[in-house]
């Protein structure tokens, strides 16, 4: 008992530390990278709201862009709807092929109060919390296309995993042909993806545009993702190389739309009601 | 009266890190991480106990602004462990000096050695845990040397201003 008490007193700085390190560690390993949880995140109430803070001031800076960037976009909007105005009803219901029609989704606009594009697991945090309706894995675009996918709520901000994110991966589709593949970060450029899982026999050409597939309740069917860079075929590989351009730019994002699927609520329940006479039998 | 003090330039420190050094990064490669000079300068008459505490409280403040629970933890009880080893070993007589260390008060030469040690040390610690597996090892190192460049160079560069 001497002896043990003895040895701890000599070596309790070193075991201090020991703990301290495997605490550290069990917290790398049991946090998921991508659900966060709210409190210990940038979604928590105090560092969301000092991002808040600095973002306020550092916008009057951007302002003449930001003003550029929303007539160009009033613009199109005007175009669109006029389309849609002149088009018939028949518009709707191309998109009836997929699950979830565009009737489904809502858009709840919101504002990035914090961003980071430089680590390998980038977060950006915006200002809607669970008080605006927003929930766990919601989609998050803006007027270029996918930005990413809400994994943290709190009352008033949730944090978002932008798809420059190494353990993001998202259901995408290639316009022209329909294959369906995903995308992986490599964790070097925010402005290029990788897409991968799609067979050497289809074809792929620069500049072709990649589109969210319509396969998942997160995202709607033929949202922007980016347009392919750079095509890569060795005689060895069963699968392309392929690398995208992003359309949505994240060091000049400001303002997103999250994807609220009216419908989801419906098809889960569906799903797990089959489940469940499943498992009876 | 000394440790409200302290906890103010803590907050000092924090705020400049993730409002004014959070925006100086290179791409992805260069991240200078100034914040661990509240670490590097604590007094020697800390106790080390309370410095393996200390580290591990402003390393969870960085943790929970960067949604990165627990590396920034890992790497700031790092070089809280190995901090006052170092200085026993570089700076003769050490328990003398009473105040937050300085270039001037140990000499510059000793200072900036420490400053690059513990630097590379907690800057490694940082890149690699947030890599996580070493499959693009040298994006790690890459990432640790030039932004160990950034943060030393701006340490110094206020250690020298403060002459």
């Amino acid at each position: 008992m001497k002896n043990l008490l003895q040895f701890l007193t000599r070596y309790s700085n070193f075991l201090i530390f020991l703990i301290l390190e495997v605490v550290a560690f069990i917290l790398i390993t049991t946090t998921n990278h991508y659900q966060q949880s709210a409190t210990w995140s940038a979604a928590n109430k105090i560092v969301a709201s000092i991002q808040h803070l600095a973002t306020n001031i550092t916008d009057y800076f951007s302002l003449r862009e930001e003003n550029v960037r929303l007539a160009e976009e009033n613009a199109y909007l005007k175009t669109q709807m006029m389309l849609m105005n002149n088009a018939s009803e028949s518009v709707v219901e191309r998109d009836s092929q997929y699950i979830y029609s565009h009737l489904d989704w809502e858009y709840i606009p919101a504002k990035v109060i914090g961003l980071t594009t430089h680590k390998q697991h980038n977060y950006l945090t915006i200002n809607k919390g669970s008080y605006d309706g927003i929930v766990e894995d919601m989609g998050v675009v803006n007027q270029d296309g996918v930005v990413g996918i809400v994994s943290a709520v709190s009352e008033r901000y949730a944090l978002v995993v932008p798809l420059i994110h190494t353990e993001m991966n998202l259901s995408c589709r290639i316009q022209t042909n329909n294959y369906i593949g995903r995308t992986h970060w490599l964790g070097t450029n925010s402005t290029q993806l990788q897409l991968e899982d799609i067979s050497r026999h289809v074809t792929v050409n620069k500049g072709d545009t990649i589109i969210t597939s319509g396969l998942t309740p997160v995202f709607p069917s033929g949202i922007l993702v980016g347009v392919v860079e750079q095509t890569n075929l060795t005689n060895s590989d069963n699968y392309h190389h392929i690398t995208l351009q992003i359309a949505a730019d994240y060091r000049k994002l400001s303002y997103v739309q999250v994807i609220h699927n009216r419908a989801t609520h419906n098809i889960e329940y569906q799903t797990n009601q089959s489940l469940w006479s499943g498992l009876e039998k | 009266m000394e440790w409200i003090r302290e906890i103010g330039r803590l907050l000092l420190i924090v705020v400049l890190q993730v409002l004014l050094f959070n925006h100086l990064h290179i791409a992805i490669w260069g991240f200078p991480m100034v914040y661990i000079l509240f670490l590097i300068n604590l007094s020697p008459r800390v106790p080390r106990w309370a410095e393996l505490l200390i580290g591990c409280v402003v390393g969870l403040l960085m943790d929970v602004w960067y949604s990165s629970l627990g590396v920034h933890m890992a790497a700031c009880v790092a070089i809280a462990f190995i901090r006052p080893i170092l200085l026993s070993n570089t700076v003769q007589d050490i328990e003398r000096i009473k105040d937050n260390i300085a270039g001037r008060m140990i000499g510059v030469m000793e200072y900036a050695k420490c400053v690059i040690i513990l630097t590379i040390i907690h800057h490694f610690i940082v890149f690699a845990l947030e890599a996580w597996n070493f499959s693009q090892w040298w994006i790690v190192l890459l990432q640790t040397l030039i932004s160990s460049i950034m943060t030393i160079f701006i340490i110094l560069g206020y250690d020298r201003l403060k002459q």
